[in-house]
């Protein structure tokens, strides 16, 4: 009798327990009368896993509640190429994000859609040599030369490793780098080529001289099959078809995600092209024009609080970990990747020579349209 | 306060036992749908997002269990990327999929922007073929990037192969490594080799085969079609090209239009035994043996398909896959998403999806265990990439560049007088037996099928048999007697007896009077019955004049067709097997394809 009566108490006690806690959670949730504002956001293939983590905990966070009601991202599970938001015309009034989390902020302003740049800079990451050790130390002569394009260019110039003078590398100079006219890291390659032939930070028209066409064509021509490549040359490197290359150049953030697998294969060593051309993770917002007052102010604070949510030091003492640089702090010896990069020549606080600044969108078509002349050659 | 208590105990226990509902209705929706056998429908959602989505025919043995994988996720509310249930808004996909040959498909979608009238017009949301040559021949063809190349993403990995027997491939190994000094293990093969057996004057006698055929029997499709002819012969004008001193990495139209190199790809042409127009068939027929075939251009998967016992005759020894020296072809299987009035943005999007899901782990596994190198390097290479398999994982070691789509549609039209032509008999069974049944009237369309089916540079004879054997038209260019063959065919009427010894041993004499080594010569023969002829000419008379023309630099190829319910297979089949062939069977309601296909060979 007395163990029923224990156990009757023990229910209540739980059951008041219960009834307590859902009291107290329902505290703490949105006004229920209020619209829970959903955001949806598409990002650059180079920063999905990135988003995909901080995304998440954003929307667990107590930063998403505003006013009396919650803000949830919605994160296209499939990221999109700039150049296919560019290009292809990807979106339309009724079919669009809110939110753009381009790669560079060359490709907002060259998409032309309806968008205005919330933060200019969430993270950053440059673009990168990499080769095999031995063709490292070829093309560097034992590392008396740079690891630039100009070393580069000499070995595409001689077209196989037999002609260039290497002994022990055979066949042909195989150089990946992705697709211009399909890919943003395409198209900043050829940036990359042109600011340091031409040694500067502002390209045009005047860049594209003779010289350079005539310097560029054998760097086109080293590529066995730019048409399959695809977005990243650093997964390429690892696939069963990418053991031919011998050189890429990509965007540091896709070789530190792939540089376990890649030096598991092979040796392999880095280097910074000396001008170099920044992928700076913008956040654009869909300027939406239609909406009610009330409901685009509410808009404008969500974005902008998932905005300054991605700019906390907590938040960017995140971005190491998936090869992203943050904005603020150099990565450092805790940081894996980075740690891991080292030793094949990534550098926690790399100096360059001078920074891309700007390239117009007629500029970006013509040099596009001579790329794609030139490789059908 | 008690009762408020009480209240909200009710309240609470409803909520709870509601809960509990809701957990275990998807988790029975869930058995259901996975129940569902691979190539049941899953039904469309009401507002489900639908693509379209046409693959290379390899691809079927992986594409429909995963199509309807990721169909069943989505009406059970799961996004098959996260294994979440949808969010608010999230519109559920569903893929419809088929197979086509690559190069038809490529025809029919570039149809649809320049010639919508065509009969061959395809409209997908996804094409897949096997090689990313396609997609950039239709953006050629079209005038137009049909398709961005760099978001195409490969989505399961075959080298080119040429499919040897390991008695062949070691025999040249050994020849070349005594001729040279090397280490056997050290020699490479290519094309360069594989000529030298055909150009040595006892074939493969000279290269240690004891009672070996004096020639090379080599066999690939139809580089219109199929997408593993086409990468074979890229591959065999850049290994003309190098022997004509062509320095270069890519090939250009000043290559392809050199007649030393169109020379080149011809005399390699010289090693085919026949073509035929989907590598399904070439599968078949190389696991017939060494006899059959010494080599055959496939890509890696089709090599494991035989290896693993999967074709239905078994080879008599193992199949290795040889990666020429001179290089070779990655075929990626891209998906390659439409940029056409067709798809909508909604549609790429959900393509995008589709393209992700069968780069998963779990999906790439699958087309792994195909034979099929997985293109999501996530994933380790494991069986059945094993030795045992005939495969080597660290092959190829060289890569053709591929060439600008103008010079790959240049090497295209270029077929037609590179390749080996032929010299063709068809001869036809009009005896009184062939009235029934409808048979000769079907048998009548079937040939003049295959009369259109055929390549006008070939040369075709018709001869007919019942008690007597008649040459109906004399062997000529086709361009030519093609009028001549047609008012014949049309004409055949049922006659009493069946000639059908004399009638062969006819034919395959007076083919054997007129070698032309440069050509395939072959002798249809369709037949419905037993021979009742006198006898003057035996079946032993027969096999022995087919049986004289294998030891010819070009035999003879006798294709059997055993047509109808009466036909006599078991003669038919020792006429075959004197030619190192096979009966192929055909009825009046499938007549018509079978010739069809046999036109395909030439």
């Amino acid at each position: 009798m007395r163990q029923i009566g224990t156990g009757i108490v023990i229910v209540f006690v739980l059951i008041s327990l219960g009834i307590v806690g859902l009291g107290y959670l329902q505290r703490n949730q949105p006004d229920p009368t209020a619209t829970p504002l959903e955001l949806t956001l598409t990002v650059n293939p180079m920063a999905q896993a990135w988003m995909n983590d901080a995304v998440m905990s954003f929307n667990t966070s107590d930063n998403r509640l505003i006013d009396g009601y919650a803000v949830t991202i919605v994160l296209n599970t499939v990221p999109i190429d700039d150049m296919a938001v560019w290009k292809n015309s990807a979106w339309t009034d009724q079919n669009h994000p809110d939110l753009w989390l381009a790669s560079t902020s060359l490709a907002v302003d060259y998409a032309g859609y309806p968008v205005r740049i919330i933060t200019p800079s969430l993270a950053q990451s440059p673009m990168i040599w990499v080769a095999s050790a031995d063709v490292a130390q070829a093309i560097t002569q034992d590392g008396i030369s740079p690891f630039d394009w100009q070393t580069v260019q000499a070995a595409a110039q001689a077209g196989t490793w037999a002609n260039f003078g290497a002994t022990g590398i055979n066949g042909n100079v195989n150089i990946a780098f992705a697709l211009p006219e399909g890919t943003m890291n395409g198209l900043m390659v050829l940036y990359s080529a042109l600011a340091n032939f031409n040694q500067t930070t502002t390209l045009g028209n005047s860049a594209m001289t003779p010289a350079y066409q005539t310097w560029f064509t054998p760097i086109i021509q080293s590529v066995p099959n730019l048409n399959t490549i695809g977005d990243n040359v650093a997964t390429f490197m690892v696939s069963q078809r990418g053991s031919s290359v011998n050189i890429g150049i990509l965007p540091e953030v896709q070789l530190l995600n792939q540089l376990e697998a890649l030096t598991t294969r092979r040796a392999i060593q880095v280097a910074y092209p000396a001008y170099s051309v920044l992928f700076d993770f913008p956040l654009a917002e869909w300027q939406v024009t239609n909406l009610p007052e009330q409901e685009a102010n509410r808009r404008q604070q969500a974005i902008q609080a998932f905005s300054e949510w991605l700019l906390l030091p907590a938040q960017q003492a995140q971005l190491p970990r998936y090869g992203l640089r943050p904005l603020s702090e150099n990565p450092t010896e805790s940081d894996d990747l980075f740690r891991l990069g080292a030793d094949v020549g990534v550098e926690y606080t790399p100096i360059f020579a001078g920074q891309l600044e700007s390239a117009s969108v007629s500029f970006a078509n013509i040099l596009l349209a001579w790329f794609a002349q030139e490789r059908q050659r | 306060m008690h009762r408020l208590l009480v209240i909200r105990f009710f309240i609470l226990s409803i909520l709870l036992l509601g809960l509990v509902g809701c957990d275990d209705q998807p988790s029975s929706q869930s058995t259901v749908f996975e129940a569902v056998p691979a190539t049941m429908a899953v039904e469309r959602p009401a507002n489900a997002i639908e693509i379209s989505i046409i693959y290379a025919p390899e691809s079927d043995l992986y594409l429909p269990q995963t199509i309807t994988d990721f169909n069943s996720a989505y009406a059970r509310g799961i996004n098959p990327l996260t294994n979440q249930p949808l969010a608010s808004g999230e519109r559920p996909i569903y893929v419809v999929g088929r197979s086509g040959s690559s190069g038809t498909v490529m025809e029919g979608i570039v149809n649809a922007i320049l010639s919508p009238n065509n009969q061959n017009v395809e409209r997908p949301t996804i094409f897949a073929p096997s090689v990313s040559h396609w997609l950039a021949l239709a953006n050629y063809f079209a005038g137009r990037d049909l398709f961005n190349l760099a978001e195409a993403r490969p989505t399961a990995l075959a080298p080119v192969v040429m499919a040897i027997w390991k008695s062949r491939l070691d025999a040249i190994r050994n020849t070349v490594a005594t001729r040279t000094g090397q280490n056997p293990e050290d020699v490479q093969i290519g094309w360069e080799e594989l000529l030298q057996v055909l150009n040595s004057p006892n074939g493969w006698q000279d290269f240690g085969i004891p009672n070996g055929r004096r020639t090379v029997y080599y066999g690939h499709t139809d580089p219109y079609i199929s997408s593993t002819a086409l990468s074979t012969l890229i591959a065999e004008f850049y290994a003309s090209a190098r022997v004509n001193g062509f320095t270069g990495r890519r090939l250009t139209l000043t290559e392809v239009n050199d007649a030393n190199v169109q020379q080149g790809v011809r005399n390699i042409e010289q090693l085919i035994r026949h073509y035929s127009r989907r590598t399904t068939e070439f599968k078949e027929y190389i696991a017939q043996g060494p006899d059959y075939l010494d080599f055959v251009a496939l890509e890696e998967n089709d090599l494991l398909f035989i290896n693993m016992g999967l074709t239905e005759t078994r080879p008599p020894e193992q199949l290795v896959a040889l990666y020429p020296k001179e290089g070779t072809f990655w075929h990626e299987h891209p998906f390659g998403i439409l940029n056409a009035s067709w798809v909508t943005s909604e549609q790429a999007e959900a393509a995008r999806v589709f393209t992700e899901y069968v780069l998963t782990p779990a999906v790439q596994e699958r087309v792994m265990s195909q034979g099929f190198r997985p293109a999501n390097p996530d994933v380790p290479l494991a069986y059945p990439f094993v030795a045992e398999n005939g495969i080597d994982i660290n092959q190829p070691a060289t890569v053709l560049d591929v060439p600008a789509p103008e010079v790959v549609s240049a090497i295209q039209q270029s077929w037609a007088f590179v390749k080996k032509q032929a010299d063709i008999w068809l001869v036809i069974d009009v005896s009184g037996s062939m009235a029934n049944e409808n048979k000769l009237e079907q048998a009548k369309t079937a040939a003049l099928a295959f009369i259109e089916g055929l390549e006008t540079n070939n040369r075709v004879g018709l001869a007919v048999f019942s008690e007597q054997v008649d040459i109906l038209v004399e062997m000529g260019d086709l361009e030519r007697n093609a009028s001549a063959l047609r008012t014949q065919i049309q004409a055949l009427q049922p006659l009493a007896g069946t000639e059908l010894f004399k009638a062969t041993q006819t034919i395959v004499s007076l083919m054997n009077t007129s070698d032309d080594a440069d050509r395939i010569r072959a002798v249809i023969l369709l037949s419905d019955g037993e021979d009742t002829g006198d006898r003057t000419v035996t079946l032993n008379d027969v096999v022995n004049t087919i049986t004289a023309s294998r030891d010819a630099m070009n035999p003879i190829i006798l294709i059997p067709v055993a047509y109808g319910t009466a036909a006599d297979v078991t003669t038919l089949s020792r006429m075959a097997r004197a030619s190192n062939t096979r009966v192929q069977s055909g009825d009046p309601n499938d007549i018509q394809a079978l010739l069809e296909l046999i036109s395909s060979y030439f």
